[in-house]
């Protein structure tokens, strides 16, 4: 906790080989069929047991999730998370392999000024919802998508608003305003 | 006020419709008032009955800090209820926001939105709270409305002075009272057996009480 | 009428928003129903009426402030949410808690779960009308409660969890009265389990009701009983243990509840026997918890980190992904509860089946919502519109099914 300037590299914690040999066995195969879709920088087995995370390039993420469904029935999707990295907005892909009982992470980093990457919701119907609300909450557009609408947001919040990133400033002054006791007017 | 009025009034206040409305909560409070109409504490034995409609309510009780989503649509089943309504605000989120406050979907609070007769604090209020918290409305509503006459309270005696607080000054009211013998006094505040024993219930050698002491060393 | 006048009549098809609140249930959430006559064609689920900005406010909260907040993300399973945030921060800053600790943690996470299906045992016997099987076994709850309240000091909200440990301890005589508890609510969840299977007024209502077929539920990733309840192996305890699931597990001998039927039924008997199952892995804690300390003291600032913690919550998996940077708030907290999977699991089930069954296919995915409001029946027609509260549409259901029974 001393090393706090160089923020992204010590996020990651690579595990040791040993205690971890099926999760290696298993990115060994991943980066063996999916050399040019992953980033290196970033994949790495996780030392909390089970635990994969990827790098992956923004425009390959449908030949690598087509490719894990066909190969490893990866069927269970978790959810998908957004992040502001500050000149990057990340997208995390969370999704399970059941039968070896891993959990693996696709991470993919696009750029604030284009965040736009194709969408999986025709390969995992699951990912519909939460890619609306990512979308809505951090502005990383996913090309593609069939039934874009507002998810967890009111219908008048304003299109270019997006709460959670880092630089938002809250234009209504809500969160300075649901502290503050007694009358509000506008509501 | 005729027969008639003062006969509805006291329907009003014997036998509550109550409609219960979720504003976004995380529905513990609203777990516990169903509870409160389950077999333990049943508050239908005290005439309140849980109706679907606004239309057919006397009272609201609204649960969650109101998001804004939603804010609106309790407006309007506000404006839905007939008169006279009244509304409660159950937990610690509709009385003001609860954990919530600081956030852009929470107004922070019912009385954000519509007027608010009475708050039961809590997270969640147990089903008794809940229970105490509609019968305190009630008695509110009864003497408002001059209902009280008709139940006599049973007026309680002064209980005799058995405790030490009973004596400190701002407890007596010294007009009419003469000051017990110093015989009591002396038993009152004589030391009553291992006073350590009304101590909290950590050991000397558990962990935490361990590191608590070398920390107050490194300060 | 003759025959020469009939007329092939085709039912229009209607929408039918429902929403944004239901009785006796949980959060708002609006569904819109498109129906043909009386069977539902399709369904489309709206939600965000709960929406609460948790993860903004975390954002600006201290790790420790943040275990209460995520208490507060549902009200019924509330250690679960609890547990697996302090268990997250415990794996970012990578420390060990003492044995006792998470023996004290799972057994708050398994009366969690019993007191979770005996709510939701309740409700779907409301659903289907048999209120009073819904007031005998709430009451029988209240026994769950009891013990809760006598370790935690709340009911619900019970805030056991801290970074690094446990906050309180249980003494001899609590586990004790628990113990005696137990056997209390042995029997009468096993009296619960037979009326669920036996008897013909809940069984005839939920047999072959909503079906979700396997690779249905595959591709829209159920989780928790709803998955279960159609044979998927869904079920983080035995998948990926922590805390005191681990010796548990090494011991063999408690196993995954699955069902292979598919519809409500199946589902519900899942959760009657996970319920009894539970209460035996409570008592197996009890029995075997190590004395030692409860809490560990872990240090403010945690290490930059990011970390996936996977927990099994009565609805099914929970995922709290935490990532850390060098000081005492976190950089990003993003929460899954298990129902948000479950929703697009149940716009599938809803297809094919009656609008009377609506109500307890809703709540079979036991959602972490609550409904109650109005339903517009617009009637293509004669162009009326009838606006019907839910609970008059749940008693016109319950005399619907009364007069066209299912199984003669």
């Amino acid at each position: 906790m001393s090393d706090t300037k160089a923020d992204e590299i010590t996020e990651h914690h690579p595990a040791p080989r040993e205690g971890h040999e099926a999760e290696y066995e298993l990115l060994d195969e991943m980066i063996g069929d999916l050399k040019d879709s992953l980033i290196e920088e970033g994949t790495y087995v996780h030392k909390q047991p089970r635990r994969i995370f990827v790098q992956v390039h923004p425009e390959k993420i449908r030949n690598v999730v087509q490719h894990m469904l066909d190969r490893y029935a990866m069927w269970q999707f978790i959810t998908v998370s957004g992040r502001d990295l500050g000149d990057d907005l990340q997208a995390c892909y969370h999704f399970v392999i059941n039968d070896r009982k891993i959990a693996i992470t696709f991470r993919l980093n696009v750029p604030r000024s284009k965040p736009e990457h194709p969408t999986i919701s025709d390969l995992v119907p699951a990912a519909e919802f939460i890619e609306n609300e990512v979308r809505e909450l951090f502005g990383i557009v996913q090309v593609g998508h069939p039934n874009v609408r507002r998810i967890e947001l009111p219908e008048d919040w304003p299109a270019t608003e997006y709460p959670m990133r880092k630089d938002w400033e809250d234009p209504r002054g809500l969160m300075k305003k649901s502290r503050t006791t007694g009358r509000k007017e506008g509501v | 006020m005729g027969f008639f009025q003062k006969l509805v009034n006291k329907a009003r206040v014997k036998s509550p419709f109550v409609f219960h409305f979720n504003s976004g909560s995380c529905n513990g409070c609203d777990i516990e008032i169903i509870a409160a109409l389950m077999p333990r504490i049943d508050i239908e034995r005290f005439g309140m009955k849980l109706v679907g409609s606004p239309r057919h309510a006397d009272i609201m009780l609204v649960t969650g800090p109101v998001s804004h989503q939603i804010a609106p649509r309790l407006k309007r089943i506000y404006d839905q209820m007939a008169e006279p309504k009244f509304v409660v605000a159950v937990g610690s989120c509709a009385c003001s926001g609860g954990a919530f406050r600081g956030g852009y979907a929470t107004l922070g609070g019912v009385d954000q939105v519509i007027p608010v007769s009475a708050y039961i604090p809590g997270c969640a209020p147990k089903p008794s709270a809940i229970a105490y918290g509609a019968y305190k409305l009630l008695e509110h509503l009864s003497e408002m409305w001059g209902l009280v006459e008709s139940t006599p309270i049973e007026k309680v005696p002064i209980r005799e002075y058995k405790r030490k607080a009973d004596f400190l000054p701002h407890n007596c009211d010294t007009d009419d009272m003469e000051p017990p013998p110093d015989s009591v006094i002396q038993e009152l505040f004589a030391p009553v057996g291992d006073e350590s024993k009304n101590r909290p219930v950590l050991s000397e050698d558990d962990p935490t009480m361990r590191k608590r002491k070398e920390l107050k060393k490194d300060e | 009428m003759t025959s020469a006048n009939k007329r092939i009549v085709i039912p229009p098809r209607v929408t039918i928003p429902i929403g944004p609140q239901h009785p006796a249930l949980k959060e708002p959430g609006m569904f819109k129903l498109t129906v043909e006559g009386e069977r539902i064609v399709d369904a489309v689920v709206n939600i965000g009426y709960n929406h609460r900005s948790i993860e903004k406010i975390g954002e600006n909260n201290t790790h420790l402030q943040n275990l209460y907040l995520a208490s507060r993300i549902c009200g019924i399973c509330s250690a679960t949410h609890n547990g697996n945030y302090a268990q997250a921060v415990e794996f970012a800053a990578e420390a060990e808690i003492p044995e006792r600790a998470k023996f004290i943690r799972t057994l708050i996470w398994e009366l969690d779960r019993i007191h979770s299906h005996i709510l939701w045992l309740g409700v779907a016997f409301h659903e289907v009308g048999f209120d009073t099987a819904f007031m005998l076994s709430w009451r029988d709850r209240e026994i769950v409660m009891d013990m809760l309240e006598n370790i935690s000091g709340n009911r619900i909200h019970h805030d056991m969890n801290t970074i690094g440990g446990v906050r309180r301890n249980i003494s001899d005589a609590q586990k004790e009265q628990m113990l005696k508890g137990f056997d209390k609510l042995e029997e009468r969840v096993a009296f619960y389990r037979d009326v669920a299977i036996h008897e013909k007024t809940f069984w005839n209502r939920v047999d072959g009701v909503g079906m979700l077929e396997a690779p249905v539920a595959k591709k829209t990733s159920a989780v928790g009983p709803t998955g279960r309840g159609s044979g998927l192996k869904v079920d983080v305890r035995f998948n990926d243990p922590t805390q005191a699931y681990i010796p548990m597990m090494d011991t063999g001998d408690f196993e995954m509840i699955l069902s292979d039927r598919g519809d409500v039924a199946g589902r519900a008997v899942v959760r009657v026997i996970e319920t009894i199952e539970a209460i035996n892995m409570s008592r197996w804690l009890l029995n075997n918890m190590p004395d030692g300390p409860i809490r560990e003291r872990v240090r403010p600032r945690i290490q930059p980190n990011e970390v996936l913690a996977r927990h099994e919550a009565p609805r099914g998996e929970l995922i709290h992904y935490l990532v850390t940077n060098g000081t005492n708030k976190p950089d990003r907290w993003k929460v899954r509860a298990p129902t948000y999977n479950n929703w697009t699991s149940m716009a599938h089930c809803l297809r094919g089946d009656y609008l009377a069954d609506a109500p307890i296919i809703l709540a079979a995915i036991d959602p972490c919502y609550s409904c109650t409001d109005r339903v517009v029946i617009v009637d293509g027609n004669d162009e009326t519109m009838r606006l019907v509260s839910l609970d008059n549409l749940r008693i016109e259901n319950n005399m619907w099914h009364k007069e066209h029974p299912r199984r003669e």
